[in-house]
């Protein structure tokens, strides 16, 4: 037989929407290492010479960082709307910033 | 000799960076002192929203802000004899006015951020910027085309940043202090010193405001504080090569600036935002529970529980903190140079 028991009054529960801002900074910072990553696997392969290669450098590298990006926004707006929608607080009142 | 030559050299500028502080400091104090029974008195004042009464709060205080860090800059740069810190007192002081504009009439939601690019473009013919940002990974680069392109967009992204963080109480100088007081060593590690004394009189500016700022707020900075501080930002990095390095240590900034941005699917003024990302009831600040509203830094902080508006600026400094330790871990552990 399972026994739940009930939660200590003295610990509190996981500050998620802390975590997640969190979560938004290192993954945001990681994003940036890995498009700068990318840039420099695309310099070793193609080189340095030339006014084309390097336009096409640029702009791989900028594409990548903007899709990396979009898709970083998607999975932050994803999780937002998961921990959101689990909050058991009430809302109201007048909006703010 | 090399070596005494080098030490007289380093307490030369360890002097200056002191002076600028102080400069800034004491000008700053003595601007706000005289500012804000001004602004009162004419009428200058706008609501708080995050407080149950709703208090008048003077507005804007950026002049004082603006001025103080100013006549530092020029008094150091005739001293230190840097014409490029002219350059950026001329950038920053063009970014204020345009904030200054805004806060008297407020400019389209498209137009500021074009106008942003005006500060960079002035920057960029004063002559002191060299077109090698180092960067994480790859080391220092030639982007002798691209460069200005990212210089522009610097300025605008870093100064629409900074005005995104100014929403509640003491929250943009503090979290300005905490994601750049780790670059500190990084600036000594490049021997950028024109950037470190920059950097140390934006400190002594932004000082006396942030204890007026700080809650319960006492005086608003308005967009001539906050375009001045993201504009004065672009110019330090720019002039030290460390763009990189001050994008991730203001990554708290971007998150705000930029989940806003896709979340309401292009450039809007915040007060043209029809669905407000928070709701205050009672001093306790909570994420908008509608799914349409925009998504913001202190909505993602707030999104599992309500929190006062104290609580949401010092989470706000500790992630920025963490986003400063992370950019000077990126310096100095993974760029060649």
């Amino acid at each position: 037989m399972r026994h739940i028991l009930p939660p200590h009054p003295e610990v509190k529960p996981m500050d998620r929407g802390f975590l997640l801002a969190i979560y938004s900074v290192v993954s945001g910072w990681i994003l940036i290492l890995m498009s700068l990553l990318l840039i420099k696997m695309l310099i070793m392969t193609l080189g340095t010479k030339g006014f084309l290669v390097a336009l096409i450098e640029v702009v791989v590298g900028f594409s990548a960082l903007g899709g990396a990006l979009y898709l970083w926004y998607l999975t932050l707006r994803a999780l937002f709307l998961r921990v959101k929608s689990s909050s058991k607080e009430g809302h109201g009142g007048p909006g703010g910033t | 000799m090399l070596i005494g030559w080098l030490l007289i050299k380093m307490l030369a500028w360890i002097s200056l960076t002191a002076l600028a502080m102080m400069l800034s400091l004491i000008a700053s104090e003595l601007f706000h002192r005289a500012l804000i029974p001004r602004l009162v008195s004419g009428g200058h004042v706008s609501e708080d929203v995050h407080k149950p009464n709703r208090p008048k709060v003077p507005e804007p205080a950026g002049p004082a802000v603006y001025l103080s860090f100013a006549v530092s800059m020029m008094i150091i740069s005739q001293l230190a004899g840097s014409s490029v810190l002219e350059g950026v007192v001329a950038s920053t002081g063009l970014a204020f006015l345009i904030g200054l504009v805004d806060d008297l009439s407020p400019l389209g939601p498209k137009t500021k951020p074009l106008l942003l690019i005006l500060p960079a473009l002035l920057l960029a013919v004063s002559g002191g910027i060299v077109p090698r940002p180092y960067l994480p990974i790859l080391g220092r680069a030639r982007l002798y085309y691209t460069y200005w392109v990212v210089l522009a967009t610097m300025f605008t992204v870093f100064s629409n940043g900074v005005n995104m963080m100014d929403a509640l109480n003491g929250m943009m100088p503090s979290s300005v202090f905490a994601s750049t007081l780790p670059l500190l060593p990084v600036l000594i590690a490049l021997g950028s010193y024109t950037s470190l004394l920059s950097l140390v009189a934006l400190y002594g500016s932004l000082i006396p405001y942030y204890v007026r700022n700080r809650y319960p707020a006492e005086v608003f900075g308005g967009d001539s504080n906050s375009l001045f501080v993201g504009a004065a930002l672009a110019s330090i990095a720019a002039m030290s090569n460390t763009e990189a390095f001050f994008a991730i240590s203001l990554l708290p900034f971007m998150v705000s600036g930029f989940s806003i941005l896709a979340s309401i699917g292009g450039l809007l003024e915040r007060r043209d935002i029809r669905t407000r990302p928070v709701t205050v009831e009672g001093g306790i600040i909570r994420a908008n529970p509608n799914r349409e509203a925009p998504i913001s830094l202190i909505a993602i902080l707030t999104s599992s529980e309500g929190k006062t508006e104290s609580r949401i600026v010092k989470e706000v400094v500790i992630i920025s903190l963490i986003s400063g330790v992370l950019s000077c871990a990126t310096f100095f552990l993974l760029t060649p140079r």
